[in-house]
C-alpha cells in the first residue's frame, strides 16, 4: 500500500519580482514498509522535500503541489489543525545533528518521557507514571542503547553524538510512526557509529515495518540499506527506481556519476587511479541553468538539454534525461 | 543540509557593503545616521556658522522668547537668556562641546582600549585571568560615579572632564576588546594564519582586528551616547564644563531658576541632549542589528 | 636515502584541573613512531578520542609536543627551526568556511603565507598566486572574491592553493575530503593525486572515509584511544585486519 504519494511538488522562494524554484516538479511515493533513499548533494532541495512533507518551512517559502497523499489524504487541503493530528500520529523526523536538537537544558529521561503520547497509557496516574517509564527503558533497548541506567539522568552535551542519535530515534519512534524521515542521519557521525545508526534503522524497517525515507549526500551509504532510490539535483528529480536499477543500471549521467565518483564501488578501481568527477560545482539557486539543470556540467549534453525532460519510465525506473546512457550496445 | 546563503540576493558584495546594506535597510538607523552626521558637522563649523559669540551680551534682549512667539525678534532665532546672550549660537557652540567632545574622548579611549584589550586577548593563564578580574572590578563602579569622583579629585574644568570620561570608560572597552579577541582566537581561520608563519602581531592586524573592527564600533557608539549623557550630568553638577560655557547641560543647570520665566532657555538644550543620544543610539542599534543579521546569513 | 619525515615517540598529554589544585593527566596521543617517504601518502584512521586529530595539529605545529622529536630531511624540527617547519609542513582544515579568513579577499589570504615566508616583491608574489591558482583549477580573477563568494568545493580548493603556495614537502588533511559532497569530492581527490605526481608531495590524510583510505594511501595507520593498534602497508591492512579495532573499522563501512 502506498503510504505518501507525491506528485509535482514545487517549493518556491518568495523574492519580489521572481521566484527562485528551489525544488522543481518531483514525484515521490512511498509504499509500506520500505526504505527509500533521497539522494542529492548541498543545495539539490532534499532537505527541502522533507520539510514541505512535514509543513515546517517558514512564509518566505510558497510550496504547491498536484497531490501530497498521506494514505489516501491530501495533505495540501486539510485544515491545519486535521494536518497536524495526522503528522503527529504517523509521521516523525531525525535530523543532521542531534545534540543540537536535544534540548540543552534536560536530562534525557525527561525527553523520551515527554516524547511518549498519552494515549498510549492507561490507569491512574500512578500507573501511567510506572508505564511511561518503563516505555521509555524498552525505547533506549529498541535503539540499541543497553545500559540506559547509565544515560537516562545525563545532559545532552555528556553523551556523544552517536548517543545523541539513538536517543534521537527512541524519542521519534515513542509514537509508533508509520513513516521516519531521516534528514542525514549519520552524516555528523564517526564510520562506526554510523553503521550502528543504519543497524537500528534497518532494524525498526524490519520488525516493525516503519517505513523509513532516507535522506542523504551520498550515495554509497545507501546501496546496502535501502529499497528504492530517488536522486536529485538542484531540486529536480533526476532519477528514481529499485536500488539495483540505480546501482546497476543507472540512466541519467548524473546518477552515473555519483556511484563513479565514490572509490567504495569499484573494488576493482586501480590504486590512485582518477576518479570520475564532473566538472564545474553546483550552481547556487539564484544561477540556476534553465532546461536540464545538469546542463552545464553533463558530459552528454546536447542542444535539447536548455528544455526541461519530461518524465521517462522503464518499469518502476523513471529518469529525466533527453540522452539517457545507452545499454544497448554492450550486449551487441 | 540547506546552505540558506545560496538563496540570498546581494550576495556578491565584500562583508563591509553587505554591513552597509543591510544598515541601509533599517530607517530608523538612517535618520540616526543623517541627524549624527548633521550633529557632527555642526560641532565643528560652530564658530564659523553661529551668527553671535556664545558669550556676547546684549542688554537690550534679554530672556527675549524664541522668534515664533509675540515678543520674539528674528535676530534672535531661539531667543536669548537671562544676560541676553542669543540662544542659537550657544547651542551651536555647546555642540562641539558635549557632543565632539564626547566623540573625541571615547575615540581615545578606543585607542587605549585596542592596545590594552589586545594585549590582554593575547595573554594566557595567570596574566590575563588577573587582568580580567581587575577589570571585573572596574566595570562593576557605574561610569558617572567613576567620573564624578575623577573630577572631584582632579578639581572641575573641561579637560578634567575629559579625563574622567575616558577613564571610566576605558574598561569596558578593554573588557570587549579582551573578549572579542580571545573568541577569535579560537577560531580556525587565525590558527591558519598562525601556521602560515605569523607572528602574533601579524596575526592581530591581519587575522583578528579587521573581524573584531565592526563589533568594536558598535560597543563605542553606545559608550559615546554615555559620553554625553556623562558630559552634559557632570555640566549639569557644575562639575564639568564651567559657568559661560555653552556646554548644553551647563545651560540647563544655568537656567534652572528661570524654568517658569523662561522655560525656553532649559527645554532646547534639554531637546539637544535628547537628539544627540538618540540618533547615536539609533546608530548603534543599527549597526548592531545590521551585523546579527549578516551573521545570520 | 633518509625518509622525508621521521616521527620518534612523539607523544601529547593534558592537565585537566579537577578541583583547585589538583590535576588530572589526559593522554591524548600515547608515544608513537613512523617514518614517511616523498611522495608517499599516510593514511590515519581511528574513531573520536583517538589522537588522530591530534596527531595531525602536532604534526603542523598548531599544537607543541609533550615530548618525542619530529625530524624533517634529517633535521630536527624545534623552535628555532618554527619557520621552516611552518612552509615545509602545511595542514589543511576540515571545513574550508572556516578556515579562511571571511573579511579578507582570496588574493590576501593566499598573499599572507608569502609575506610571512618569502622575501618574494609584490610582483612576484602576484605571479606566484596567480600560478597557484590555476594548478588548483581556479582561475586568476578569484583573487578579488570574498570567501562568502565561493561555493564549499571552490573553497577547498582555496584552502589547498594557500596550502601548496609555499611549496611544501607535506600536506597533513585533517578531514579536508571526506566532508565534501562526493562529486566534489572526486574532483578534490583527483587534484591531490595530480599534485603530488606533478610536485611529489606527501599527504598525511587523517580521515574516516576508508574508500578514500584505500584509494590514495600507501601506508595505513590506525589509532584507538591514543594508542597505535595497527601501522602497515595499505593494502596488507585491508586484507588482514590484526587488531580488533582495524576490523571492527573495515566491517562499519563493509570491506
Amino acid at each position: 500500500m502506498i503510504l505518501l504519494d507525491i506528485r509535482n511538488l514545487t517549493v518556491e522562494l518568495l523574492q519580489n519580482g521572481d521566484n527562485i524554484r528551489a525544488v522543481d516538479r518531483i514525484n515521490l511515493s512511498i509504499k509500506e514498509g520500505e526504505v527509500h533513499g533521497l539522494v542529492g548533494e548541498s543545495g539539490s532541495g532534499k532537505s527541502l522535500v522533507a520539510k514541505s512533507i512535514v509543513g515546517i518551512l517558514d512564509g518566505r517559502w510558497d510550496i504547491t503541489a498536484d497531490r501530497l497523499h498521506w494514505q489516501g489524504e491530501d495533505l495540501m487541503r486539510v485544515s491545519g489543525k486535521k494536518r497536524r493530528q495526522i503528522l503527529r500520529r504517523d509521521i516523525a523526523m531525525i535530523y543532521q545533528d542531534p545534540s543540537r536538537c536535544l534540548d540543552p537544558t534536560a536530562t534525557i529521561v525527561e525527553q523520551i518521557l515527554e516524547s511518549i503520547p498519552a494515549d498510549q497509557l492507561s490507569g491512574t496516574y500512578a500507573e501511567r507514571k510506572k508505564q511511561r517509564h518503563e516505555r521509555a527503558i524498552a525505547l533506549l533497548h529498541k535503539v540499541g542503547i543497553k545500559d540506559h541506567e547509565s544515560i537516562l539522568d545525563n545532559y545532552p552535551h555528556m553523551l556523544s553524538e552517536g548517543y545523541c542519535q539513538k536517543v534521537m530515534i527512541a524519542m521519534a519512534i515513542a509514537k509508533k510512526p508509520k513513516l521516519l524521515i531521516a534528514d542525514e542521519p549519520t552524516t555528523a557521525l564517526e564510520s562506526t557509529t554510523q553503521a550502528q545508526i543504519l543497524r537500528v534503522l534497518k532494524g525498526l524497517n524490519q520488525l516493525k515495518n516503519t517505513s523509513i525515507l532516507l535522506i542523504s549526500n551520498d550515495l554509497g551509504n545507501l546501496a546496502e540499506w535501502t529499497h528504492t532510490v530517488s536522486v536529485m539535483y538542484c531540486g529536480q528529480m533526476v532519477e528514481s527506481g529499485s536500488t539495483e536499477q540505480i546501482f546497476n543500471r543507472p540512466y541519467h549521467p548524473y546518477t552515473q556519476a555519483l556511484i563513479n565518483a565514490v572509490p567504495d564501488f569499484h573494488h576493482n578501481l586501480p590504486h590512485r587511479s582518477r576518479l570520475f568527477a564532473l566538472d564545474g560545482s553546483i550552481p547556487t539557486l539564484r544561477h540556476l541553468p534553465i532546461g536540464c539543470r545538469l546542463g552545464p556540467r553533463c558530459p552528454n549534453a546536447q542542444r535539447e538539454c536548455v528544455k526541461v525532460p519530461k518524465v521517462y519510465k522503464d518499469h518502476n525506473h523513471s529518469y529525466s534525461c533527453h540522452h539517457p546512457i545507452d545499454y544497448s550496445k554492450e550486449y551487441e | 543540509m540547506i546552505d540558506y546563503n545560496d538563496y540570498q540576493d546581494d550576495k556578491n558584495h565584500s562583508p563591509s557593503r553587505q554591513l552597509w546594506l543591510l544598515f541601509n535597510e533599517s530607517h530608523p538607523a538612517r535618520i540616526g545616521l543623517w541627524l549624527c552626521i548633521s550633529l557632527l558637522l555642526l560641532s565643528i563649523l560652530a564658530p564659523l556658522i553661529s551668527p553671535y559669540s556664545p558669550y556676547e551680551f546684549d542688554g537690550s534682549a534679554l530672556l527675549m522668547p524664541p522668534a515664533w512667539a509675540d515678543e520674539g525678534n528674528v535676530d534672535y532665532m531661539l531667543g536669548t537668556d537671562d544676560l541676553g546672550r542669543d540662544i542659537l549660537s550657544r547651542l551651536m557652540n555647546g555642540a562641539s562641546l558635549t557632543f565632539g567632545l564626547s566623540i573625541v574622548s571615547i575615540l581615545i579611549a578606543l585607542f587605549f582600549g585596542l592596545i590594552l584589550g589586545s594585549l590582554a586577548g593575547l595573554s594566557k593563564g595567570v596574566k590575563s585571568s588577573m587582568f580580567n578580574h581587575v577589570l571585573d572590578l572596574a566595570l562593576t563602579m557605574p561610569s558617572l560615579l567613576t567620573a564624578i569622583i575623577i573630577v572631584a579629585v582632579l578639581g572641575p574644568g573641561i579637560s578634567n572632564m575629559i579625563w574622567a570620561i575616558m577613564l571610566s570608560s576605558l574598561p569596558q572597552f578593554v573588557h570587549a576588546i579582551r573578549n572579542a579577541v580571545h573568541d577569535e582566537l579560537q577560531k580556525e581561520y587565525v590558527i591558519a594564519y598562525r601556521l602560515d608563519g605569523a607572528n602574533m602581531t601579524q596575526v592581530l592586524t591581519h587575522a583578528i582586528l579587521p573581524n573584531i573592527f565592526e563589533q568594536i564600533i558598535v560597543v563605542a557608539t553606545m559608550a559615546i551616547s554615555n559620553a554625553i549623557l556623562d558630559i552634559a550630568a557632570l555640566g549639569f553638577l557644575r562639575l564639568g564644563a564651567q559657568a559661560p560655557s555653552p556646554e548644553w547641560g551647563a545651560m540647563v543647570a544655568e537656567s534652572l531658576d528661570q524654568l517658569y520665566s523662561a522655560p525656553w532657555t532649559i527645554a532646547l538644550p534639554g531637546v539637544l541632549i535628547f537628539l544627540s543620544v538618540l540618533s547615536i543610539n539609533l546608530v548603534g542599534d543599527g549597526l548592531a542589528n545590521a551585523l546579527k543579521r549578516r551573521l545570520e546569513r | 636515502m633518509s625518509a622525508l619525515l621521521e616521527v620518534r615517540a612523539i607523544e601529547k598529554h593534558y592537565f585537566k584541573n579537577i578541583g583547585l589544585f589538583k590535576k588530572e593527566r589526559i593522554n591524548a596521543l600515547n608515544p608513537i613512531s613512523f617514518t614517511l617517504n616523498e611522495g608517499e601518502t599516510l593514511a590515519v584512521i581511528g574513531d573520536t578520542g583517538s589522537g588522530k586529530s591530534t596527531l595531525g595539529k602536532v604534526l603542523a605545529g598548531a599544537e607543541e609536543p609533550s615530548g618525542g622529536k619530529i625530524f624533517l630531511e634529517g633535521q630536527a624540527l624545534d623552535e628555532s627551526y618554527e619557520k621552516q617547519r611552518n612552509s615545509q609542513v602545511r595542514f589543511i582544515f576540515q571545513d574550508p568556511k572556516r578556515s579562511l579568513n571571511p573579511s579578507v579577499k582570496v588574493g590576501n589570504i593566499l598573499a599572507a603565507p608569502l609575506r610571512f615566508n618569502t622575501e618574494f616583491s609584490v610582483k612576484e608574489r602576484i605571479e606566484k598566486i596567480r600560478e597557484t591558482l590555476l594548478k588548483v583549477g581556479l582561475l586568476p580573477e578569484h583573487t578579488e572574491y570574498y570567501p562568502h563568494m565561493l561555493s564549499t568545493g571552490q573553497l577547498q580548493r582555496v584552502a589547498l592553493a594557500r596550502a601548496i603556495i609555499l611549496d611544501p614537502k607535506i600536506l597533513v588533511l585533517d578531514e579536508a575530503v571526506a566532508s565534501l559532497d562526493p562529486s566534489v569530492r572526486a574532483q578534490i581527490v583527483n587534484l591531490l593525486l595530480d599534485l603530488q605526481d606533478a610536485q611529489k608531495l606527501s599527504y598525511i590524510l587523517i580521515t574516516h572515509h576508508l574508500g578514500i583510505v584505500k584509494h590514495i594511501s600507501d601506508t595505513l595507520m590506525v589509532l584507538h584511544q591514543g594508542e597505535l593498534v595497527e601501522y602497515g602497508n595499505t593494502s596488507d591492512v585491508f586484507a588482514n585486519p590484526v587488531h580488533k579495532q582495524t576490523q571492527k573499522m573495515l566491517i562499519s563501512q563493509d570491506f
